[in-house]
């Protein structure tokens, strides 16, 4: 079952009365299934806070359609079994530990005696054992945040949602909260997880969507994106209808012109004996090869490849509308 | 329920962890420690106290007449125990000299007396001041005659019975508050000289006192610091951080802002609650006053913080500022004071003096009264003044007042073409009637003066006018032919300086036996066979016009109402073909034949009355500005709809069947009994002050909250006093028919609620609607 169902969603701001509208998603989809962690990724900007508030109904849709855990998204019901970590969230000041624990867990439907019953061991678990009687006004950043996981986790939810939940924390910080996420995995729960840092997504999702700009630019398991796919980039000289017809049916990407009939693009293998059947082809059809080399496509790869590409694009559209880009 | 309530704990936490709360009880706690020694010491009086010499011109002169018969009369033993200086301050103040007394001469009788009171304060103390054979003659109780003879010289026991003694040997002047004297004192200290207050007042004293400190510390900064310290609550909850992760919670929008609307609530709640408990536990406890009402101040002071709060909110979210949201709420608070204040001003001097209160039909023309007393005529789409007084001085509302409790009674007096009224005074009655004809402009003429007060006027069906005073039913005759030439050498005498008090003479017309009118009685005529009814509090008496004129001995009928609902005394008659009481609780009395009630009133207090010329319908007035009609004939009422129900402050038949009804101040409409249709409008247009109190002033006033009536509210719920004033001359015995300010309680409780709610709603609905 999919725990999430996101299918051609989009979110338009109106900012002010007359003010600009901002397109926030032109048509999301995207499926998460139970007990796997999906990691969103993306720049600053592309959408990914305002897809979670869609699903948790802090914004409004403006069009398509999302459920999550079977519920309408936005309904009071789809809510109950959810954890939420925002991005930049504040607690309180005249909080403890405790008694935010206590003032979530309520929130959440929870009886007073069932978050007193769970508090220790839930402090424990994200490495504020012992801080509970602290005001949070006393906490380190780090520390608000392992407050706030422990608040998601509280009410033991089916799905627990999670925007940049390492923002500002320290690697060892981050480290004990990707442990946490991994526990979190083992009890068979799903997480969705923001980011608009790499690794982080790299290193404990299954599954990884990236968007750009409020679209999907792809979707993908971890797995297939660093060890299935091998990328070569090849330098040849030779005149480039030549050499696409000699590799018919082969992927080509990110044609570099380096002179007269000189190119360098990439293509994609699957394995060793592959490589050797492309260079063959290529003397075969008269091109002479003058550089090759094997490159490790990691997520990194991924995402900065189509990231730049999306922004290539945006450039040149800008140049040809003869509008200024603006400089941020 | 649970997330809801775990809200409104936040709150209470959030206020508890705020220094600001702390403060606060810390200054209530410092309050109610201050309040705490104070103490009211009920002894027994032991001096005469200012005031309690009701006259001192009959007191000193019987002293001093005693004192000429010599010492053997209780008086002229007084005097001979006096000092000489007091003796002689006494000759001084009679025959008005200024004696050995200094200063102006303004205050000198003061001064005086103030000097005499003392020298007789020392004198209570003296066992010499009682002497068995002078006082014989005085009554007393035995204890206080126990007490002079066996007290102390100079003990307090002595000094009390003296007291009284003195009192009991001039009884026409003195007139002692009570036995008792309250002294006010603070821990050890005890004050002097007793309060001006009798120990039976105390409690009153504490009640309202203790009413009107809390509502001047609620009232006012109160409510401003609840506001200061509450003005973050929503910007806070509302910040991106913080309700981002409230919203993700399965709570609902609506129920998240009330929640954290009661929990603001919670400061302001604490800090009443603990001083308004402390209060009625000091009131209990120290001076046994358990005055329960006190602890209806902490609901109603809530609310009234929460009808700024809602201002407050509503600005918060809206901004998410609180400094906005406090400068705005004061802001507020300051129109809704200077609205209030405004329309204040509009209701006292601008329109209430000029509110139609009579409608005087004459012939063709319309002639109305206003309450300021003031007659008009309906001339050229506008009312003009005419038969007023000449050199007619003050403005309109100070006239309004002054004349408040006096009667005019105008009436329309068709054989002679005038119209005829009481010469309005400052009091409430007068001996005077005035008229004015038509052919003469309506000028203001002395018709004469009746020996006695008039309590109403009529003209009967023999175009007489009948005056019922006091002590009979009187009509005017010209004057005696050799007395009025007498009276004119005389004035022509004095060179017209001095004028003749009247140049009519009155006739008596009750026959004997007449039992006497009291001025909160009520008398009506019937304009068609011009008998008179007097109802006298519980009783109904007819009397019948007789052949020659005068009016026969009177019929009593027993009334069942007023026998049946004794808190009902006071009542309207109304006498049309058949007589009907109409009751100061709203129920009106069919009387003779089976005698019916009906209370289609709903409990207005009734007013006036007024009758067809053919004495076949009769209408009621009441204060609440309702108009209740009846058929003699089919002995029904009549079901028809009355225009401005609700607001009507006068009314008057025009011939048999149309009855003028006057609205919003100065409009006067003529509709037909029969049908309700109206038949004619006398209304002036709008002046530019009526149009902005109509279309600015009074839609505003009605629907924002009304602060500051809330705060009478509390004072007049913590005082269990009455909700309902007469003006001037408030008095036990005032009549029916006299204008009341009504000080309505709950108008501005709802109105307040529906604006409260109304801002809360706004908020639901603006934080439903909103990403966040
Ligand atoms: N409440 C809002 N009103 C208007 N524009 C918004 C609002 N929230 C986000 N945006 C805009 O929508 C776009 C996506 O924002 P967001 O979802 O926060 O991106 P991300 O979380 O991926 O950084 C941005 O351009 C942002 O400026
Ligand atoms: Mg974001």
């Amino acid at each position: 079952m999919a725990v999430i169902e996101v299918e051609e969603l989009e979110k338009q701001y109106k900012s002010g009365f007359f003010g600009p509208t901002i397109h926030a998603l032109k048509g999301v989809s995207l499926h998460v299934e139970a007990g796997e962690i999906f990691g969103l990724l993306g720049p600053n900007g592309a959408g990914k806070t305002t897809l979670i508030k869609i699903l948790l109904g802090i914004v409004s849709k403006t069009r398509g359609k999302a459920t999550m855990l079977g519920e309408p998204a936005g309904s009071r019901r789809s809510r109950v079994r959810v954890g939420y970590l925002p991005e930049h969230h504040r607690i309180p000041h005249h909080l403890t530990g405790n008694t935010a624990l206590e003032y979530y867990g309520c929130l959440s439907g929870m009886s007073v005696r069932a978050i007193h019953e769970k508090r220790e061991a839930l402090l424990e678990t994200v490495g504020l054992r012992g801080r509970g009687q602290d005001r949070v006004n006393t906490y380190s950043k780090g520390m608000l945040q392992r407050l706030g996981l422990a608040q998601a986790m509280l009410h033991d939810p089916d799905l627990i949602i999670l925007d940049e939940p390492t923002d500002g924390v320290d690697p060892v910080g981050r480290s004990a909260i990707r442990r946490v996420l991994k526990q979190i995995k083992d009890q068979g729960k799903t997480i969705f997880l923001n980011s608009h840092l790499l690794q982080e997504v790299e290193l404990v999702s299954d599954r990884v969507a990236i968007l750009d700009r409020g679209e999907v630019k792809l979707i993908a398991g971890v797995q297939d994106l660093t060890s299935d796919q091998k990328t070569y980039q090849l330098s040849v000289v030779g005149a480039r209808d030549k050499i696409t017809s000699a590799l018919e049916g082969r992927e080509l990407s990110q044609w570099q012109p380096g002179g007269e009939n000189v190119h360098s693009f990439c293509i994609g293998v699957e394995d060793d004996g592959a490589v050797d059947y492309v260079v063959d082809q290529l003397r075969k059809a008269g091109v002479s090869i003058r550089a090759m080399s094997a490159r490790k496509t990691s997520l990194e790869d991924a995402f900065i490849d189509i990231v730049e590409e999306a922004e290539v694009q945006r450039a040149a559209k800008e140049t040809t509308n003869g509008k200024k880009t603006p400089s941020k | 329920m649970r997330p809801y309530l775990a809200i409104i704990k936040d709150s209470f936490r959030e206020a508890f962890a705020s220094y600001v709360l702390w403060a606060t009880l810390v200054v209530i706690t410092l309050f109610l420690l201050v309040l705490l020694p104070i103490h009211f010491d009920v002894d027994q009086a032991t001096e005469f106290r200012d005031g309690e010499i009701s006259n001192w011109d009959r007191l000193l002169t019987d002293l001093r007449d005693a004192a000429e018969g010599g010492d053997e009369s209780p008086g002229g033993h007084i005097w001979s125990m006096l000092t000489e200086d007091q003796q002689k301050l006494v000759d001084d103040y009679l025959d008005g000299n200024s004696g050995d007394e200094p200063g102006p001469p303004g205050g000198r009788r003061m001064r005086q007396q103030r000097r005499f009171l003392g020298g007789l304060n020392k004198l209570l103390g003296n066992a010499e001041l009682y002497d068995e054979a002078a006082f014989a003659d005085v009554e007393v109780s035995e204890e206080i005659l126990h007490a002079v003879r066996n007290s102390k010289d100079g003990s307090d026991e002595l000094k009390a019975a003296q007291r009284e003694l003195i009192a009991a040997t001039f009884p026409r002047s003195f007139d002692l508050f009570s036995d008792g004297a309250v002294y006010v004192g603070y821990l050890i200290w005890k004050h002097d000289s007793p309060l001006p207050v009798a120990p039976s007042e105390l409690n009153g004293l504490i009640r309202s006192g203790l009413a009107i400190s809390v509502s001047l510390i609620f009232g006012w900064g109160g409510i401003l610091v609840s506001i200061l310290v509450t003005s973050n609550i929503i910007p806070r909850t509302f910040e991106p951080g913080e309700i981002v992760l409230l919203l993700s919670k399965p709570i609902s929008r609506p129920l998240l802002f009330v929640s954290r609307f009661i929990g603001g609530c919670a400061f302001t709640f604490v800090n009443v609650a603990y001083l308004l408990v402390g209060l009625w536990l000091i009131a209990g406890m120290r001076f046994g006053i358990w005055n329960h009402r006190l602890l209806l101040g902490i609901p109603v002071y809530v609310f009234l913080f929460a009808v700024y709060f809602s201002v407050s909110a509503f600005i918060g979210l809206r901004f998410r500022n609180a400094i906005i949201a406090v400068g705005f709420t004061i802001v507020f608070s300051f129109f809704l004071w200077a609205l209030s204040f405004t329309k204040g001003i509009f209701d006292q001097v601008v329109l209430a003096p000029i509110r139609i209160t009579t409608i005087v039909p004459a012939g063709d023309e319309v002639l109305v009264t206003n309450s300021s007393k003031e007659t008009l005529i309906w001339q050229q789409q506008n009312w003009k003044p005419v038969f007023n007084e000449s050199g007619q001085q003050g403005p309109q509302f100070q006239r309004r007042i002054l004349f408040a409790d006096s009667h005019f009674h105008p009436q329309y007096d068709a054989g002679n073409d005038r119209i005829v009224a009481m010469k309005p005074g400052t009091g409430w009655s007068s001996n005077d009637v005035i008229a004015g004809t038509r052919a003469s402009n309506w000028e203001r003429t002395e018709l004469g003066r009746t020996p006695d007060s008039i309590l109403a006027l009529f003209v009967d069906g023999k175009g007489r006018v009948i005056c019922v005073g006091m002590s009979g039913i009187y009509d005017f005759v010209p004057p005696d032919p050799e007395e009025q030439k007498n009276l004119e050498i005389l004035e022509a005498a004095s060179g017209g300086f001095w004028k003749p008090p009247s140049r009519t003479g009155t006739k008596s017309l009750h026959a004997e036996g007449f039992a006497r009118v009291r001025r909160e009685d009520s008398i009506a005529m019937n304009p068609a066979t011009s008998a008179l009814s007097i109802y006298r509090g519980g009783t109904l008496t007819n009397y019948p016009q007789l052949e020659d004129g005068t009016y026969g001995a009177g019929e009593t009928v027993a009334l069942q109402h007023a026998n049946t609902e004794s808190d009902a005394r006071q009542a309207v008659v109304a006498a049309g073909n058949t007589v009907l009481v109409g009751y100061e609780d709203g129920i009106v009395e069919l009387v003779g034949g089976e005698s019916r009630e009906f209370d289609t009133l709903e409990g207005d207090t009734i007013k006036s009355s007024e009758t067809s010329s053919n004495g076949r319908f009769v209408a009621f007035l009441t204060h609440e500005g309702r108009v209740w009609l009846f058929d003699c004939e089919a002995k029904q009422p009549l079901s028809i709809r009355i225009p401005a129900q609700g607001n009507v402050s006068a009314i008057a038949f025009r011939g048999e069947n149309e009855l003028l009804i006057a609205d919003r101040y100065t409009r006067v409409r003529a509709i037909d009994v029969e049908d309700g249709h109206v038949l004619e409008q006398f209304a002036p247009s709008d002046s530019m002050i009526m149009k902005a109190y109509f279309w600015v002033v009074k839609p505003l006033h009605l629907v924002l909250p009304k602060p500051s009536e809330l705060n009478t509210v509390v004072t007049t719920l913590m005082t269990e006093k009455e909700s309902e004033v007469l003006t001037a001359g408030q008095q036990a015995d005032a009549n029916l028919q006299q204008e009341r300010i009504s000080v309505d309680t709950w108008t501005p409780v709802w109105t307040s609620l529906a604006f409260t709610l109304f801002m809360i709603g706004l908020s639901c609905w603006y934080i439903s609607s909103r990403d966040f």
